[in-house]
C-alpha cells in the first residue's frame, strides 16, 4: 500500500507548491512578466555601440578632404566627423568639452615626410575611463589611419601617375588601387546572423531562468524549514526524497513554462530564430530549470535565514552575469575562471539554447554533460542534507 | 463546534503485559541537554492508550522539549524514548501514519484555503481522495470552519488558525495525538469545545498527549503530569495531584466565636490548620467526610457554634502553584499554596484567603 501512497504523497507536495506559486500575484507577475518586460525593454532600448564621433586637426595643402562630408568616405561607417580645424589647439577644446569622443591630428609636414620617404605619425587623442570606449577608440583610431593612409597614398599616387603621364609614360593602375590593393569580401557561414538583442536575448532568457527557479525554490524550502514544517514532516511518512521530488516536480513546471513564455516573447516579438528542434530546446531548458531548484534548493537548506538564502542567490546572479559568457566572452577569462563560470547552470545552458536556436544543432554538445550532472549531483546533495535534517534530529 | 467521530473503533488492550509493554508512549530516564543547558533531566512517563495526558507546566519547563522527544524531533541525550514500540526517530511509514502532531508553532501554508490545507495534510499521511473528502468535511463540521472552507489561511483569525492546525493533526483519525499548546490563542468558548472533543476522542479510544501552560485545562485530562525545570514533578489524576499538594482534602470551617487551632490540629485524620480570622479555620484532612463530625464536635466543646463547615476544592492553579514551589524548595503555606509572605506569619491577619472555588462535588453543612 505504501507503493501507492509514495506518489500520492509527491503529487500533494507538487500541487501545494504549483498553488502558492499561483496564488502570489504579485510573484507571478515578477517571475513571469517581470523578466518579459526586461527583456522587453533589452530588445527595445539597445541600440548598439553608436559612431565614434571624431574632431579632425588637417593642415591646408594636404591634398585631403577640407569638409566634413568629404571625411566620411575616408573614416568609414564607425566614425561621425563632427568637425574639421587646422588648429590642434581648438580641437582639443573640443575633445575637452566632450563634443567629440576622439581628435585625429594630421601633423603640418606629413606631405613632405611622406615625399621624403619617411613615415608620419598621426596623433589620435581621446579622454575616457572607460576601458571599453579606450577598446572602441583604439580600434576606431586604427581604422582612420588606415583611411588616411588611403588617401595620402592615393594623392600621391595620382601625382606620380599625372608626373609619369606628363613624361610619355602613362601609369595603368588607378590611384586607388595603389593605395588600397585588397579589399576583405566578409561571408559568415553560421545558419543566421542573428542581431545582438537576438544573440544575447538568449542568455538573457537563460539568466532569467535560472534566478527565479533558484529564488523561488529557495524560499519555498527556508519556508519549510522555518515555520516548523519539517517537524511535521518528520512526523508524518512522508520522506525526503519524496518532498523533494515533489518541489522538484512543481518548480520544473513552473520554471519550464517560464522559460517556455519567455522564449516565445524572443522567437515573436524579437524575431529570433529558432533552428533547432523543438524537443531538443525543450530538454535543455528542463535541464536548466531542474539543475536551478537543486542550487536553490541547496542554498536553502545550508542557509539559516531568508536573507542569507537571498544574499546567496543574488551572489550567484551576479557571478552568473559576469562569469557566464553574458557580459564578456569566457575566452577572455583564465581557464580557473572559466572552469568557475562552468558550474553555473546558465553558462552551459545558455550556449547550447543559443547554438541550438541560432544554428539548428549544439557546437558544443558535451554541454549537456555537465548540466545533467549538475542537475542530478544537486539533487543527490539536496536529499542527503534535507534527510539528514529529518532524519538525524539535533 | 460539532463532533468529529473517529473513523475507527479501537479500544485500547487492558490485558497482559506490564504497564510499560502496553503504554503507547514510553519516556524513560530520558534526559536531553543542549550544550551546558539541561533542558530534560531524567524524565520518565508512561501513557496508557486510550488517555489523555495533560504535560503542564510554566513556560520553558520542558513540555516541547518532551514532545519533540516523544515525535523524534530530538534525540535523547540520555535514557530512552519509545513511541508505539518504536525509536521515534526512526519510525516506519505504516507507525507514522498512527501518530498525529500539532506543533507549537503554526505550520499552516498561508497561500492555501482551510480545505486546501486539511487536504495537503491527509495526503501527506497517504489518505486516498475519497477517504479525505469524508475526513475533510468532518473536520470542518467539527472545527465550525465550514464557512470558511475557501479562504485563505493567512486570512484567518488567530482562533482559526490554531483549530485549523488542529484539524491538520486529526485529519487521518491518528491513534496517537500530540498537541503542543493547542488551545493557545483561542477564546474560551472554543478552548472548551475543544477539550469536550479532546475527551471524545479520548473516549473512543484514541491517546492525546497534550501540552498547555492554561493550568486549568489539566482539570479535563485523565492524568497530568506536572513538569518544571525540565523534570517531572508530579504525574497523576487531577484529584492525586490536589491530595499530593496540599496533603489531603481543605476543609473550611466559620465559627461563632474564638476557636483554638491547636485544639482542632491534634483531631485525628487532620494533617494541618490554619486560622485565617478569628473565627474563620481551614484544615487540611486526610478524608474530609469522615472528619467533618469530630470537628464540628471538636468545636461546639468549647463552647463555640459552627455556623459553616464545607469542603473546599483548591483550584488548579493553586496546586499547580504548591507543587511547583515544593519541587523549587519553596516554603508554602500549608493550606493556601502561596510561599508566605511576612504578612501571613500573623496568625490573626486576614491577608490571605483559603481558595474559594468549590468543587461540584463540595458538601456542605450549614449549622
Amino acid at each position: 500500500m505504501q507503493l501507492f501512497k509514495r506518489p500520492l504523497r509527491i503529487l500533494a507536495v507538487m500541487g501545494k507548491e504549483v498553488v502558492e506559486v499561483l496564488r502570489r500575484p504579485k510573484a507571478l507577475v515578477s517571475i513571469v512578466a517581470g523578466p518579459v518586460l526586461i527583456l522587453g525593454l533589452f530588445g527595445v532600448g539597445y541600440v548598439g555601440q553608436p559612431p565614434l564621433r571624431a574632431e579632425l586637426v588637417v593642415p591646408a595643402g594636404m591634398g585631403l578632404p577640407t569638409d566634413t562630408a568629404g571625411f566620411a568616405a575616408i573614416a568609414g561607417d564607425r566614425i561621425s566627423i563632427v568637425g574639421i580645424t587646422q588648429d590642434p589647439s581648438l580641437g582639443r577644446a573640443v575633445l575637452r568639452s566632450h563634443s567629440a569622443d576622439l581628435l585625429v591630428i594630421v601633423p603640418p609636414d606629413a606631405k613632405a615626410r611622406l615625399a621624403g620617404g619617411e613615415q608620419t605619425v598621426l596623433d589620435i587623442e581621446y579622454d575616457t575611463v572607460s576601458p571599453y570606449r579606450a577598446f572602441v577608440a583604439g580600434a576606431a583610431a586604427e581604422a582612420i589611419v588606415a583611411g588616411v593612409n588611403r588617401a595620402i597614398i592615393a594623392e600621391a599616387a595620382k601625382q606620380a601617375a599625372d608626373q609619369a603621364a606628363a613624361a610619355g609614360h602613362p601609369v595603368t593602375i588607378a590611384p586607388e588601387v595603389v593605395a588600397a590593393p585588397t579589399r576583405a569580401a566578409v561571408a559568415n557561414l553560421a545558419p543566421s546572423e542573428p542581431d545582438v538583442v537576438a544573440f544575447y536575448g538568449i542568455m538573457v532568457l537563460a539568466l532569467i531562468v535560472q534566478h527565479a527557479v533558484i529564488t523561488v525554490s529557495s524560499l519555498s524550502m527556508l519556508h519549510d524549514r522555518g515555520r516548523g514544517r519539517l517537524d511535521l514532516f518528520r512526523v508524518s511518512p512522508i520522506g525526503a526524497g519524496e518532498i523533494l521530488a515533489g518541489k522538484y516536480a512543481a518548480f520544473t513546471l513552473l520554471g519550464t513554462v517560464v522559460g517556455l513564455a519567455v522564449l516565445a516573447v524572443l522567437v515573436f516579438a524579437f524575431g529570433v530564430p529558432f533552428l533547432g528542434g523543438p524537443g531538443v530546446v525543450l530538454g535543455c531548458l528542463a535541464l536548466l530549470v531542474v539543475a536551478s531548484v537543486g542550487i536553490g534548493t541547496v542554498v536553502a537548506l545550508l542557509s539559516d535565514t531568508d536573507r542569507q538564502a537571498i544574499q546567496v542567490s543574488l551572489l550567484i546572479l551576479l557571478a552568473s552575469v559576469f562569469f557566464s559568457g553574458l557580459a564578456l566572452d569566457l575566452n577572455q577569462f583564465s581557464g580557473p575562471v572559466q572552469a568557475i563560470g562552468g558550474l553555473l547552470p546558465v553558462t552551459q545552458a545558455g550556449t547550447l539554447l543559443q547554438d541550438l536556436l541560432l544554428r539548428g544543432s549544439a557546437t558544443d554538445e558535451w554541454r549537456m554533460a555537465p548540466l545533467g550532472a549538475m542537475a542530478g549531483g544537486l539533487f543527490a546533495v539536496g536529499w542527503l542534507v534535507l534527510r539528514r535534517q529529518m532524519v538525524r534530529p539535533t | 463546534m460539532g463532533q468529529l467521530r473517529p473513523m475507527r473503533s479501537s479500544q485500547p488492550s487492558a490485558s497482559g503485559g506490564s504497564q510499560d509493554a502496553e503504554a503507547v508512549a514510553v519516556l524513560s530516564a530520558a534526559g536531553r541537554r543542549f550544550g551546558s543547558l539541561v533542558a530534560l533531566d531524567d524524565f520518565s512517563l508512561s501513557v496508557a492508550p486510550g488517555s489523555l495526558v495533560g504535560i503542564i507546566g510554566p513556560s520553558g519547563a520542558g513540555k516541547t522539549t518532551t514532545v519533540r522527544l516523544l515525535t523524534g524531533g530530538l534525540r535523547p541525550t540520555s535514557g530512552a524514548v519509545r513511541v508505539l514500540g518504536e525509536d521515534p526517530t526512526r519510525l516506519r511509514a505504516n507507525t507514522r501514519e498512527q501518530i498525529g502532531f500539532m506543533p507549537q508553532n503554526v505550520s499552516l501554508y498561508d497561500d492555501l484555503t482551510v480545505a486546501e490545507n486539511l487536504d495537503f495534510a491527509g495526503s501527506l499521511f497517504g489518505m486516498f481522495l475519497p477517504r479525505r473528502r469524508r475526513r475533510i468535511k468532518a473536520v470542518l463540521a467539527w472545527l465550525d470552519l465550514e464557512d470558511a472552507r475557501t479562504r485563505r489561511a493567512v486570512h484567518l483569525s488567530g482562533g482559526m488558525r490554531r483549530r485549523l492546525q488542529l484539524g491538520c493533526a486529526l485529519i487521518h483519525d491518528p491513534q496517537l495525538v500530540f498537541l503542543d499548546e493547542p488551545t493557545g490563542g483561542i477564546d474560551p468558548i472554543v478552548r472548551q469545545a475543544i477539550w469536550t472533543e479532546l475527551r471524545r476522542l479520548r473516549d473512543a479510544g484514541r491517546t492525546l498527549i497534550v501540552t498547555t501552560q492554561i493550568v486549568t485545562e489539566a482539570e479535563g485530562c485523565d492524568t497530568v503530569a506536572l513538569v518544571a525545570e525540565g523534570r517531572l514533578v508530579a504525574h497523576d489524576t487531577p484529584e492525586g495531584l490536589r491530595r499530593e499538594a496540599f496533603g489531603g482534602e481543605l476543609l473550611e470551617v466559620e465559627t461563632s466565636g474564638m476557636v483554638d487551632a491547636e485544639r482542632l490540629g491534634r483531631l485525628p485524620g487532620i494533617e494541618d490548620v490554619r486560622q485565617v480570622t478569628p473565627r474563620r479555620l481551614v484544615l487540611v484532612a486526610r478524608d474530609a467526610a469522615s472528619a467533618t463530625p469530630a470537628v464540628v464536635s471538636a468545636v461546639e466543646m468549647t463552647g463555640v457554634s459552627v455556623t459553616s463547615i464545607q469542603t473546599t476544592r483548591p483550584s488548579f492553579d493553586e496546586v499547580f502553584v504548591r507543587l511547583i514551589h515544593r519541587a523549587n524548595g519553596t516554603p508554602v503555606d500549608a493550606t493556601s499554596g502561596e510561599a508566605p509572605r511576612p504578612d501571613m506569619r500573623e496568625p490573626d491577619a486576614p491577608a490571605s484567603t483559603p481558595p474559594t472555588v468549590v468543587g461540584p462535588g463540595a458538601a456542605t453543612v450549614v449549622t
